[in-house]
C-alpha cells in the first residue's frame, strides 16, 4: 500500500540541501553581523554632555592623562570626575547651556551618566597600566579620539583582536613618551628605537580571574 | 497553502484502530477535538492585551466564526506574525546595545583611584584583646580584613572570626533604625516601632535627666568587656559626675577567672601573656589558646614559632594537654589526657604535689594546700614526667590555664609559673587595662542582684545579648524587664533589644572610630573604612551622651582621649596620622619581671574548693566553650562561620554535644540521637549528641552561641541553646547533670524551634518532594547533621603524613619513601592494611614530557605553595580567608548534607591510632595543587581549564559549560561545582541584598550556576603583583604576591612565591627534606607540596 505519493522522493534530497545550505548561511550571518567588528566597531552612542575631544585635545592640546589621570597607575582608566572639568569651566563658558549637565552635577554631587563606549564583559579584567607600561599607545585601540566629536568604538575590543596583539606585540608599540601622541606613526620612531620585549599573557588567567 | 482540518476524532468502533494523543484524549474525544481545534489554548495569552492581538484575533473571529473557534486563540497567523516580530525585534534590538553607564565622582575624593584597593589600618577588639588589622578597601567599600604585620597580637596573621568580620558588618539583618517599645503588662517593652535618632536622643536626654538624680543611683551601664582607653575615659567621667552610677561588664566568654585568679596570686589584677615562642615545654590544663581563648592568633604565631623545623636538626617545643573535650590545641599536642574538667584541678595539684616533693620546686605556703592531692584516676606518668619536664625546663617552660577553669586553679598556676621562674621569660604578666573588670560574671550577678533589688530604674545596655547568653539562674530577662527603662545598643535586633524599651542600633567596628588596646598594652586607633551602612552609633557615643556629651562624634572623642595620653599636645597631628599609618598608637606596656606569688593567699583559695562529685553516666558533667565559630552567638547570622566546619567533628550548621564512645555506649547512645541535658533546679536542654574520639568520659561538651531564634535570616533557629543550663557560679562547666532520650513526642515538640530547611538564602530553589523538611531522619528520629567529612581515615594511603621527631631525625625523607610503618585505625576490632608512610614516586612518565618544562616553566614564573603540616593549628582562619577573597559563597545545610559544600580550601582530618578513645589527629590543608599534569585539564571538552605557562591551572569561568569531568578526575577532589545558584536564593540575583553585593571583592568574577571553580592560587593577586612590577619597570622580587590562605595564616605555615627563584621562601621549603608531593604515585607533579607533620612526643611517656 503506498502511502506517500512519488512526487516525495527528491524530500530527502531536497532537505538535506536546504539542511546544509541554510544553517551555513545562518552561521555566517551571525558570525558576521554578530562578532565584535561589525558589532562593537562603529557604536557612537549619544552622550548627556556633548563633550567633544577634537576640541579639547585635538585643538586645544590636552594631554589624555590630564582627564583620565588613572591610566599609568590603575586598571582602569577613569572617566574624569566633575571636578576635572569644573576646573577650567568654572571660569571659561561658564553660561554655556551645553555645560548645563556639569554645572548642575558639581553643585549637586551626582555623578554625570556617561555612556561607556568601550565595553569588555565582566569576566574579562583589563588593566591599563600593565598596557601603558609595555608602550601601547592610546589610539592604538582608541582610534583617533583627537578627531571625534562623539567618542566612537574603532577597534573591535573581542578577545580574538586582543590576542592578535599579545601573540605578536612589536608592531603595536611605540616608545613610552610618545603613547598619548595620537600622531605618532611607526616611522617616526627614532633611528634605532626597537619595540621592547614585552611578555604579554596569552594563557586564560592573563585576563580571566 | 491549503488549510489543514484539524485532527478528528473518531469514537472507537468496535476493533477498529484508534490512534490517541493522550490518555485524555482516549477517554473524551469529543473534549479533545475542542482543544485541537485551538492550537495555542495557552501561551499567547497575553498578546491578548495588545492591540496588535486584538485585531489578529478579530480578524479570525471573522473568518471563522462559523466554526466557533475559542476566543484566547491567535491562530496560526497569529502565531507567524508575532515569531516574525519578535524575530525582527530581536535583531534589532541585538544591533543596538545595551546602554551602559559609567558615573564617576561628581567631587572626587582624595586619594581613591578607581579600580585600586587601599588599605587602612584599624584595630578590631577581641574580648579582652585587640587585633591589629589591615582592612582592603575598594573605593570605599571594604572587602577583606588582613592581620597588621606591625601589630603584636597580630603579627601579619589573623583568625577566621577576624576574617569573617567582614560579612558581619554587611548582613542586611543588621537593625536600621531607632526602635521604640511600648511597655507590656506582663514585664518589658514590645511592639516595637520604627524611630529617628532624633527621637532616641530626646528620649534619652529625659531618660538621663531622671537617671541623674541622687547621684546615678538609680543608673546601671551594661557593657561587654572592653580595653578602649576612650571608653574607660568615659566610663570614669561618667562616674565622677554620677558617683552612685554603677557599670557593669558582661560576656558570655571571659577571662575573669584568669583576672582573678591572678588577684589572688599577686595581688593585683593582671592579664596573662604567654610567649609561646619562648617556651621549649608547654603543659596547657583545658587551655584552648590556640582556638578560642583569647589572643589565640598571638599564640599561634608564637607557638608555630617554636615548632618550625628547617631540618631535622633543629628542636621543636613539646605542647602537653589535658583537656575534656576536642580543641584545637589538643589536636596539635604532643600528649594528650582526657580528663573531666573538674578533674583538671585535682591534676594541677597532683603535679603541683610532685613539682614540689619530686623536684623541689619552693612552694612555700602552698605545699601544704597540694600535699592532700588525690591523683586517683590520672596516669602516674602524666605526674612524673611532666613535672620532670617542667622543672627541667626552667624559665623555658609554661603552664597555662583555660578561661572556664575556676579562679583559684589560675591562682596555683600563677604560683607555678612563678616558682619555675618562667615569669618574664616565658609568660608576661601586664597590668590589667581596667581595675574595674576583674571577673564579669561577679559584674553581671551584682547587677541582676541590684535590679531585684529594685535599685535600678535605668539600664543602658552597649552591645552584646544578655537575655540570650547570660547564665540561667541570674533570670536576666525577667530582671532586664522589671527595670523603668532600658535602652540596648546592638548591631541586630535581638533577644535583648526585643524587651527593652529603646533599641539603636550599633556601628560595626569598621565604621566608627575607636581604639584599643592589646593585652600587651598596645593601643591602636580603631579607624572606618565606611560610614555607617545603617546609621549606627558607636558605644562611646552613647556613653559620652550619659556623661554630658551632647552631640559626641567618636572621631572627636578618640581624638580627645589620645591628646590627653600625650605629653606634647600640639603633636596630635603628627601622632595621629602615624598611628593611623602603622597601626600602632603606643607600644607595648612594660611586663612586671618579677612576682611573687601570695602564696597564703592561694592556699586560703584551694582551700576553698568543694570535692566534686564523682562522674557516672547517671551524672554527668557539662563543659561550656565559646563555639569556635560563632563564639558566644555573636557572628550568629554570618552564613561563612555557620557553614565553617567545626576543626574536630566537621559538623555544619548546628552544635552538637561532644560525648564519649564510653559513655556513649554505656547510656547506649549513638551520634544524632537527640537528648536532654538536665540540671537539677535550673533546667534542660535539648541537643543531639555527636559520638568524639577524645572526648573524657562522662563528659559532655557543649558549644555556645548555637540556638538562637532572632538571630537573622541565616542564623535562627539554628543549632541548640545551651546557655539554660549555665549558671552564674558554674560558667566553665558544672556536674550533676542527667541525660536522656527524648521520645518521640518530644521531638515533634522541638520542630518549631527548629530550622526546616537549611539552604543559606533561601528555601525555594528545590522542589517540595526532595526538601528534607524533617529535621530529624524518618526512621530513626536522629537529628539530621551536615558534615563536610564524614570519613575519619585515610584508608591506608601515604596522605596526611606523621611521624615523630626520632622518626624523623632517622629518616629525614620519611614521607618520601615507604620506610617506617603505621597502623591506621583499626575496623571491628581487627588491624586494616599496614599503610607505608611515604608517597612513592609515579611509576609513569609525565604525559607532556619535558615539553612543558622546555616551553614555558623554565622561563616564566614557576608559581609553587607549601603546607607546613608541623605548624599548621588547623584553626580554619585560611578557608575563611580564601572564601572572602574569591567570593565563594555558603551554600546551606542541606546542599552540605549533599556533598556540595563550596570552599576552595578545605582542612581534612584523620584520626590515627588504633585507640578510639585517645586518637591522635593529623590535619591537612587541601587546595587545588595545581596539578603540572593535570588530569582535569585534559578532559574539558570545551578547554575551560587550560595549564598557564606559570603553571597555574587556569579556569575560564565563561567557557565551563559544567560537564563535571574535571571535577571527577580530580584526584584530590578540590574542584567546587555551582550546582544552584548559591548567591541568590533563586532568582537572577534580583533578591541579593545590597549589601551582600557591596561585600564582593571585585577583582574575582562571581560565578553563577554550572560552572565549576576551585582555588586559583589568588591569580587576582598575583596578577595585581606582576602588574605593579610592570609599572615600576622592576622584576617580580619574592614576598611580591602574598595570596589570601598564607595571609591569614598566624602560624605562617603557608608559603608561596616564584620556585624558580632559588632564594624564595617556598624553594627553600621544598628543600627541606620532610617535603612530599600528595598522592605523588598518580604522576600529577602538583605545584603545592606539604612538608611532613612532625610531631614531639616523650619517649618517657611511652607510646
Amino acid at each position: 500500500m503506498q502511502i506517500f505519493p512519488r512526487s516525495l522522493n527528491k524530500l530527502p534530497l531536497l532537505l538535506g540541501g536546504v539542511g546544509t545550505v541554510v544553517p551555513a548561511l545562518l552561521v555566517g550571518a551571525i558570525w558576521y553581523f554578530v562578532t565584535p567588528k561589525n558589532f562593537t566597531v562603529g557604536y557612537a552612542p549619544a552622550q548627556p554632555v556633548p563633550y567633544s575631544h577634537r576640541l579639547h585635545v585635538g585643538q586645544m592640546g590636552m594631554d589624555c592623562r590630564y582627564c583620565h589621570a588613572n591610566v599609568e597607575v590603575a586598571g582602569k582608566a577613569m572617566i574624569p570626575p566633575t571636578q576635572v572639568c569644573m576646573g577650567c569651566h568654572s571660569m571659561v563658558k561658564t553660561d554655556s547651556a551645553r555645560l548645563a549637565p556639569v554645572r548642575s552635577s558639581w553643585e549637586s554631587g551626582k555623578p554625570i551618566e556617561w555612556v561607556q563606549v568601550h565595553k569588555l564583559p565582566d569576566h574579562a579584567y583589563f588593566d591599563h597600566s600593565a598596557h601603558l607600561a609595555a608602550g601601547v599607545g592610546c589610539a592604538t585601540c582608541h582610534g583617533r579620539v583627537d578627531q571625534m566629536d562623539v567618542v566612537r568604538a574603532e577597534q573591535p575590543l573581542g578577545m580574538g583582536w586582543c590576542l592578535d596583539c599579545h601573540r605578536d606585540p612589536k608592531p603595536n608599540l611605540r616608545p613610552k613618551d610618545q603613547i598619548t601622541n595620537m600622531e605618532w606613526k611607526p616611522e617616526m620612531a627614532a633611528a634605532g628605537w626597537t619595540a621592547p620585549d614585552v611578555n604579554p599573557p596569552q594563557h586564560c588567567s592573563g585576563c580571566h580571574r | 497553502m491549503s488549510r489543514r482540518e484539524p485532527h478528528v476524532f473518531k469514537a472507537p468502533e468496535d476493533g477498529a484502530k484508534v490512534f490517541w494523543k493522550s490518555l485524555e484524549d482516549k477517554a473524551n474525544p469529543a473534549a479533545a477535538q475542542k482543544r485541537a481545534e485551538s492550537e495555542f489554548p495557552l501561551g499567547l495569552e497575553e498578546a491578548k492585551a495588545s492591540s496588535i492581538a486584538s485585531s489578529l484575533v478579530k480578524l479570525r473571529k471573522s473568518k471563522d466564526d462559523a466554526k466557533g473557534v475559542a476566543d484566547a486563540s491567535v491562530g496560526r497567523r497569529g502565531f507567524m506574525f508575532f515569531a516574525g516580530a519578535s524575530a525582527a525585534l530581536f535583531a534589532e534590538g541585538c544591533a543596538r546595545r545595551p546602554v551602559e553607564k559609567i558615573l564617576p565622582y561628581s567631587k572626587a575624593p582624595e586619594h581613591v583611584l578607581p579600580g585600586t584597593t587601599s588599605y587602612y589600618a584599624s584595630v578590631i577588639p577581641q574580648r579582652g584583646d585587640a587585633l591589629g588589622v589591615l582592612v582592603e578597601s575598594h573605593e570605599g567599600r571594604p572587602t577583606k580584613i588582613e592581620g597588621n604585620p606591625a601589630h603584636p597580637s597580630s603579627r601579619g596573621g589573623t583568625d577566621a572570626w577576624t576574617q569573617a568580620a567582614i560579612y558581619d558588618m554587611y548582613d542586611p539583618d543588621r537593625g536600621t533604625t531607632p526602635l521604640k517599645g511600648v511597655r507590656q503588662p506582663q514585664g518589658g517593652f514590645g511592639n516595637h516601632t520604627p524611630a529617628t535618632w532624633a527621637d532616641f536622643d530626646q528620649a534619652f536626654s529625659e531618660i538621663l535627666r531622671t537617671a541623674q538624680t541622687d547621684g546615678g543611683a538609680r543608673l546601671r551601664i551594661l557593657s561587654e568587656s572592653t580595653t578602649s582607653p576612650t571608653f574607660l575615659r568615659l566610663r570614669d567621667a561618667i562616674v565622677a559626675k554620677l558617683p552612685k552610677a554603677q557599670i557593669h561588664f558582661w560576656e558570655a566568654a571571659h577571662d575573669g577567672n584568669a583576672r582573678e585568679g591572678a588577684r589572688t596570686a599577686f595581688g593585683q589584677l593582671l592579664d596573662v601573656v604567654p610567649s609561646y615562642d619562648q617556651a621549649k615545654v608547654i603543659l596547657s590544663l583545658d587551655s584552648d589558646f590556640l582556638g578560642t581563648e583569647t589572643g589565640s592568633t598571638r599564640a599561634s604565631h608564637g607557638f608555630a614559632k617554636g615548632r618550625k623545623l628547617e631540618s631535622s636538626k633543629d628542636d621543636m617545643n613539646r605542647l602537653y594537654v589535658v583537656e575534656p573535650a576536642f580543641t584545637t590545641t589538643g589536636m596539635n599536642a604532643d600528649h594528650r589526657l582526657r580528663l573531666a574538667a573538674q578533674d583538671v584541678e585535682r591534676y594541677l595539684l597532683a603535679l603541683a604535689k610532685e613539682l614540689s616533693t619530686s623536684h623541689k620546686i619552693d612552694l612555700g605556703g602552698v605545699a601544704a594546700a597540694v600535699a592532700k592531692a588525690d591523683a586517683t584516676g590520672i596516669p602516674e606518668k602524666w605526674l612524673k614526667v611532666v613535672a620532670t619536664e617542667l622543672a627541667e625546663a626552667r624559665a623555658r617552660g609554661i603552664i597555662v590555664a583555660g578561661s572556664r577553669q575556676p579562679a583559684r586553679v589560675h591562682a596555683l598556676v600563677h604560683a607555678l609559673n612563678a616558682a619555675l621562674g618562667n615569669v618574664g621569660h616565658t609568660v608576661q604578666y601586664f597590668p590589667a587595662a581596667d581595675p574595674h573588670q576583674a571577673d564579669p560574671t561577679a559584674s553581671l550577678k551584682q547587677l541582676a542582684a541590684d535590679i531585684e533589688k529594685n535599685a535600678v530604674n535605668t539600664l543602658v545596655i552597649l552591645g552584646g545579648n544578655p537575655v540570650y547568653d547570660a547564665p540561667a539562674d541570674l533570670k536576666i530577662a525577667d530582671r532586664i524587664k522589671s527595670v523603668l527603662q532600658t535602652v540596648h545598643l546592638s548591631s541586630h535586633v535581638n533577644e535583648t533589644a526585643e524587651v527593652c524599651g529603646w533599641y539603636v542600633p550599633r556601628a560595626h567596628v569598621l565604621e566608627a572610630w575607636g581604639d584599643h588596646r592589646a593585652v600587651d598594652g598596645t593601643v591602636s586607633i580603631q579607624q572606618p573604612l565606611i560610614a555607617p551602612l545603617f546609621d549606627g552609633r558607636a558605644d562611646i557615643e552613647i556613653l559620652a551622651r550619659i556623661s554630658g556629651d551632647t552631640a559626641p562624634k567618636s572621631f572627636a572623642l578618640v581624638q580627645q582621649t589620645v591628646k590627653g595620653s600625650l605629653s606634647i599636645p600640639a603633636s596630635i597631628t603628627r601622632t595621629w596620622n602615624e598611628a593611623l599609618k602603622s597601626g600602632v598608637l603606643g607600644p607595648a606596656a612594660r611586663p612586671f619581671g618579677q612576682l611573687e606569688a601570695r602564696q597564703t593567699e592561694i592556699a586560703a583559695a584551694l582551700a576553698q574548693a568543694k570535692p566534686a562529685a564523682a562522674l557516672s553516666p547517671q551524672s554527668l558533667e557539662v563543659t561550656f566553650a565559646p563555639c569556635p565559630k560563632l563564639l558566644d552567638g555573636r557572628h550568629a547570622n554570618n552564613p561563612l562561620l555557620l557553614e565553617l566546619p567545626d576543626p574536630v567533628t566537621k559538623v555544619t550548621w548546628d552544635n552538637v554535644a561532644f560525648i564519649s564512645v564510653g559513655t556513649a555506649k554505656a547510656l547506649n547512645v549513638e551520634s544524632g540521637r537527640v537528648v536532654r541535658l538536665s540540671r537539677e533546679g535550673l533546667g534542660s536542654i535539648d541537643i543531639p549528641v555527636w559520638v568524639t574520639p577524645g572526648q573524657a568520659d562522662n563528659s559532655i561538651a557543649l558549644h555556645l552561641g548555637w540556638g538562637r531564634q532572632k538571630a537573622g535570616r541565616y542564623g535562627d533557629k539554628h543549632g541548640f541553646d545551651v546557655n539554660p543550663i549555665r549558671s552564674s557560679d558554674a560558667t566553665g562547666f558544672a556536674g550533676n547533670v542527667t541525660l536522656r532520650v527524648l521520645d518521640t513526642n518530644e521531638l515533634d515538640a522541638m520542630r518549631p524551634r527548629l530550622r526546616k530547611v537549611g539552604m543559606a538564602a533561601g528555601d525555594s530553589l528545590l522542589p517540595a518532594n526532595v526538601r528534607p523538611d524533617d529535621p530529624f531522619e524518618a526512621d530513626t528520629k536522629k537529628y539530621k547533621i551536615s558534615q563536610t567529612q564524614e570519613h575519619d581515615t585515610m584508608e591506608g594511603r601515604p596522605i596526611a603524613i606523621d611521624a615523630t621527631l626520632d622518626q624523623y631525625r632517622k629518616n629525614p625523607v620519611f614521607p618520601q619513601f615507604p620506610d617506617t610503618e603505621r597502623k591506621d585505625r583499626a575496623e571491628n576490632g581487627a588491624a586494616i592494611a599496614v599503610r607505608e608512610t611515604g608517597s612513592p614516586d609515579p611509576h609513569t612518565p609525565p604525559l607532556w614530557g619535558e615539553w612543558k618544562e622546555e616551553k614555558f616553566f623554565k622561563n616564566n614564573h614557576r608559581w609553587g605553595m607549601a603546607f607546613d603540616l608541623t605548624s599548621c593549628t588547623g584553626c580554619n582562619a585560611c578557608v575563611v580567608a580564601c572564601q572572602i577573597e574569591n567570593n565563594v559563597p555558603a551554600v546551606g545545610k542541606e546542599q552540605i548534607w549533599r556533598g556540595r559544600e563550596m570552599y576552595w580550601l578545605r582542612i581534612d582530618r584523620y584520626f590515627v591510632g588504633l585507640d578510639e578513645n585517645d586518637p591522635q589527629i593529623v590535619f591537612q590543608p587541601v587546595a587545588c595543587v595545581q596539578c603540572e599534569e593535570a588530569p582535569c585539564e585534559n578532559v574539558c571538552p570545551v578547554n575551560a581549564t587550560a595549564h598557564s605557562p606559570e603553571g597555574l591551572n587556569d579556569m575560564a569561568y565563561n567557557r565551563c559549560i559544567g560537564t563535571r569531568y574535571c571535577a571527577n578526575n580530580c584526584p584530590y577532589k578540590v574542584r567546587r561545582f555551582n550546582f544552584l545558584n548559591y548567591h541568590t536564593s533563586g532568582g537572577f540575583y534580583d533578591d541579593v541584598p545590597e549589601t551582600e553585593k557591596m561585600r564582593m571583592n571585585p577583582n574575582v568574577t562571581v560565578r553563577m550556576r554550572g560552572v565549576m571553580e576551585k582555588c586559583t592560587y589568588c591569580v587576582q593577586r598575583i596578577q595585581e603583583a606582576k602588574i605593579k612590577a610592570k609599572r615600576e619597570h622592576r622584576p617580580m622580587k619574592d614576598g611580591d604576591v602574598v595570596v589570601a590562605c598564607q595571609q591569614a595564616c598566624a602560624s605562617e605555615c603557608i608559603t608561596f612565591g616564584d620556585l624558580n627563584d632559588p632564594n624564595s621562601k617556598v624553594s627553600k621549603a621544598r628543600a627541606v627534606d620532610r617535603n612530599y608531593r600528595l598522592l605523588s604515585e598518580l604522576g600529577t607533579r602538583p605545584r603545592t607540596t606539604y612538608l611532613g607533620k612532625i610531631r614531639n612526643p616523650n619517649p618517657a611517656m611511652g607510646a
